[in-house]
């Protein structure tokens, strides 16, 4: 199960420094899920062999599933059950078997991850400035006619409308609203430059 | 990075969220800052005198929408800042 090698660093400049060390390789679609997750529960090897699970023979079963849930709650943190959850779900899709474990772990609370987290917040404050110029202008056509009409005493027509309804600079636009009170008319108010 | 169906599938779906989140907060403040823009604009048209430290700082409180519409509607009606800025 084990495929071990050495390796051995001598740098020429101080030899009498060194460092060695073995290295064992494990396969994990070789090992038994069955025996990790016991193994996992007796505390004997690392919780965090859980994501490893769904690679190993047995690793989308069921009983394999629920063990991994068992032990998984016994983390205390939320960010690191989050953490445990998306790579469980990553090797699982990895391993060809990602509907098993999506439907197993339906429910289960593994929402934050601190990368998506961030990911989160990255694309939150690109679509807060979007938002911010769709709502300037919007807020801004809508005064137009709302003030307009009020001021010239007639609502705009379809096409005065679809002309503001075109305009998508917000300087022009507050142009058009500064001169609301001295517009004669919506053709005059609407071809402020 | 590891790269898997279900990590991108996540990160579209966190992209889209996100986005769609500050979206709707950026649509929402834009809309206030127009409005309070438009009232102090217009209403220093109207009443030929520039809104107050007092007037400003009560406008820059509203974080009503609905009422800040109210106040930009009444513009026309109203007959001072005081006036104005008591709409309902």
């Amino acid at each position: 199960m084990y495929q071990t090698a050495g390796v051995e660093q001598r740098p020429t400049l101080a030899p009498a420094c060194w460092l060695s060390g073995q290295i064992d390789q494990r396969t994990l679609r070789n090992e038994d899920a069955t025996a990790v997750v016991r193994d996992i529960g007796a505390g004997t090897i690392s919780r965090w062999l859980l994501a490893w699970l769904p690679l190993m023979q047995g690793g989308a079963e069921p009983g394999i599933i629920e063990a991994w849930k068992r032990e998984a709650r016994k983390e205390p943190g939320e960010r690191d059950r989050g953490i445990l959850g998306h790579l469980t779900l990553t090797f699982a899709d990895l391993a060809g078997g990602l509907s098993e474990w999506q439907r197993g772990l339906e429910g289960w609370g593994m929402v934050k991850s601190p990368y998506l987290e961030q990911l989160r917040e990255e694309v939150r404050a690109e679509g807060r400035a979007e938002g911010r110029a769709e709502g300037q202008l919007e807020a801004l056509r809508e005064t137009v006619l709302q003030l307009g009409r009020r001021k010239l005493r007639k609502a705009a027509g379809r096409t005065h409308k679809a002309r503001l309804e075109a305009l998508t600079d917000l300087a022009r636009l507050e142009r058009i609203r500064n001169r609301i009170l001295e517009a004669d008319s919506w053709a005059d108010l609407l071809d402020t430059p | 990075m590891v790269k898997s169906p279900y990590l991108e599938q996540l990160r579209e779906e966190v992209r889209a969220e996100g986005r769609a989140e500050g979206r709707a907060e950026g649509r929402a403040e834009g809309q206030l800052e127009a409005l309070r823009e438009t009232v102090l604009q217009l209403g220093r048209q109207v009443f030929r005198k520039a809104a107050g430290r007092t007037q400003k700082a009560r406008l820059e409180a509203l974080t009503d929408l609905a009422r800040l519409e109210r106040i930009r509607n009444r513009i026309l009606k109203a007959d001072s800042w005081a006036d104005l800025l008591d709409t309902p």
